[in-house]
């Protein structure tokens, strides 16, 4: 009978991923407290540096993920690149025909609630369709879920609105799990691990500032800021909780996209298109790969000069044109499960 | 298939009761005198010219634009700010109704169709009617909400004397960031007449 004892191979998983998690974790931990110390000026420093490069890697990082020939899956992308595109012009138009329609509070009520329906409507279009291609899924559920938040946003618009800005940073999270699930299996238990501490340091946050005084709406720039995290949908709730609960999140988020995902889902230089399948199809596909690329850093490089030159207009347009990356992300994550 | 339909109609019937429990007209009770709620006053700095033009047959105000526009009252926070309970029509509330009902027959065709209704999934129907169940007689019967308290509004300005009582048109230009109000010289005569004299100084 055979002595020898061999180490099983998810013994070795966690100290793999031990640099990793530790990164993450220092900078899940700084940006906790720094959002919870300065949450506006943590908000304005990490929107101007990371808002720009994070969409730049987030589109460089599914340019990996498309294939280069869409075959059975190009209606399934051309629906969603479709809905992107008209979701996000549909958000950027709201606020210029509320003058114009002389809405009230019941128009931007039904306005709002009607986007959001729209959404969830797309995104459960999304996921029944996914669910039947390969590997079929048996998400049935969705449609019944889809139909319970149609009700509860159409009584609660704005809070479904927020729970988007709120989610959306966590999205980045469970793509980063099924990006290490394809490319770094062995990370996974000590991504896991980094995962449980983030409740644990929301929870810090909310035990520390349950009750902090409101934060100054003294300028447009704060006002906005403490808008953005919900300060006039939540009442009763501290502005300073709101912001600085807003800025970790988004912190988290563009750690995801500007560090973790390009250490683990391109592993190669981000100018380097040996990993972009489209890429392959022909010189054509290639150039108009790097013309895209390059256009995209003319717009992050642009960004900065607009953040310097007019910081709360910038912001203002940024936040109404994310949205199209905020969508982007829902087809590559159903892709990916 | 029996033992289903039994577990239904125990899911069913307490409903029933909360429905009919829900609807029950409150027991009479002293109700202490409504407050006055007044819709807060808004306020926002600006610059007055007074500017006397010869020709004016009538009085105008001009207000600018700027000083009147408001995003959906999302602008300042001075108590008007945008609620969940603005706007909130019945029609939302019918549509959410739609929604939930579509939610609910969707959700029981999910069951029926895979299979799910085993014990264990019934179980956990009974379970999450049951808490369901309790919220909303829970709900039913918590007392109403208290009324939220009046904005604090600026201390009234009593005594004040009546200078000018007339018609006035009321302009708003797009442009500009100041008030003005342009009155001929007969109003302004009106005006200056009206105005108390400032108590002179009682030679010593």
């Amino acid at each position: 009978m055979s002595t020898i004892i061999t180490t099983p191979p998810r013994a070795a998983v966690p100290i793999r991923g031990f640099v990793l998690a530790g990164a993450m974790l220092a900078l899940a931990g700084a940006a906790a407290f720094l959002a919870g110390w300065t949450p506006i000026l943590f908000s304005i420093v990490t929107v101007f540096l990371f808002a720009g490069p994070h969409n730049w890697l987030e589109a460089r990082y599914f340019l990996t993920r498309l294939p280069a020939r869409w075959g059975k899956l190009r209606s399934f992308f051309v629906f969603a690149f479709a809905g992107v595109f008209a979701l996000t012009g549909a958000f950027a138009l709201l606020p210029w025909l509320a003058g114009p329609l002389q809405w009230g509070p019941d128009g931007w009520h039904s306005a709002v609630a009607g986007w959001n329906t729209l959404v969830i409507g797309w995104i459960a279009a999304l996921v029944l369709w996914r669910s039947r291609q390969n590997p079929r899924r048996n998400w049935g559920l969705a449609l019944p879920v889809a139909f319970l938040l149609i009700a509860v946003t159409w009584m609660f618009p704005y809070h479904v609105g927020l729970a988007l800005v709120f989610l959306h940073p966590l999205m980045a999270l469970w793509l980063l799990d099924r990006e290490l699930r394809r490319s770094r299996p062995a990370w996974r238990p000590a991504y896991h691990v980094c995962l449980v501490a983030l409740p644990v340091l929301l929870g810090l946050l909310w035990w520390k500032l349950f009750n902090a005084p409101p934060l100054p709406g003294d300028t447009e720039l704060r006002d906005a800021i403490t808008r953005h995290a919900g300060a006039d949908v939540l009442h009763g709730i501290s502005s300073h909780l709101l912001v600085a609960t807003h800025t970790f999140l988004e912190m988290v988020h563009y750690g995801v996209w500007v560090l973790a995902m390009p250490l683990i889902g391109l592993r190669i230089a981000p100018w380097k298109l040996s990993n972009v399948p489209m890429a392959r199809r022909s010189l054509a596909w290639r150039m108009a790969i790097v013309a895209l690329l390059l256009f995209g850093l003319s717009i992050v490089i642009v960004l900065w000069a607009f953040f310097l030159a007019d910081y709360p207009t910038t912001r203002y347009v940024y936040f109404t044109v994310a949205l199209l990356h905020v969508l982007a992300e829902v087809p590559f994550l159903l892709r990916a499960l | 298939m029996r033992m289903r339909a039994f577990y239904m109609a125990a899911l069913l019937l307490p409903l029933s009761w909360t429905v009919a429990y829900a609807d029950i007209a409150p027991k009479p009770r002293p109700t202490p005198a409504p407050i006055p709620n007044p819709a807060p006053v808004q306020s926002k700095d600006a610059n007055l010219i007074v500017q006397v033009d010869p020709n004016a047959k009538e009085a105008r105000l001009i207000v600018p634009r700027s000083l009147l526009n408001r995003r959906a009252g999302l602008d300042v926070d001075d108590g008007t700010r945008l609620t969940e309970a603005d706007g909130r029509s019945n029609r939302h509330v019918i549509i959410a109704g739609v929604a939930l009902a579509l939610a609910m027959s969707c959700g029981g065709l999910w069951l029926v169709r895979r299979n799910r209704l085993n014990n264990s999934g019934l179980m956990v129907c009974l379970a999450v009617s049951a808490g369901l169940i309790v919220g909303t007689v829970a709900l039913a019967n918590a007392r109403a909400p208290s009324p939220a308290p009046p904005p604090p509004q600026p201390a009234p300005v009593a005594n004040l004397a009546k200078l000018f009582d007339g018609k006035i048109r009321v302009e708003t230009p797009a442009d500009g960031d100041s008030i003005r109000l342009v009155v001929n010289q007969e109003m302004l005569d009106k005006i200056v007449k009206g105005a108390p004299t400032a108590p002179q100084p009682k030679p010593e």
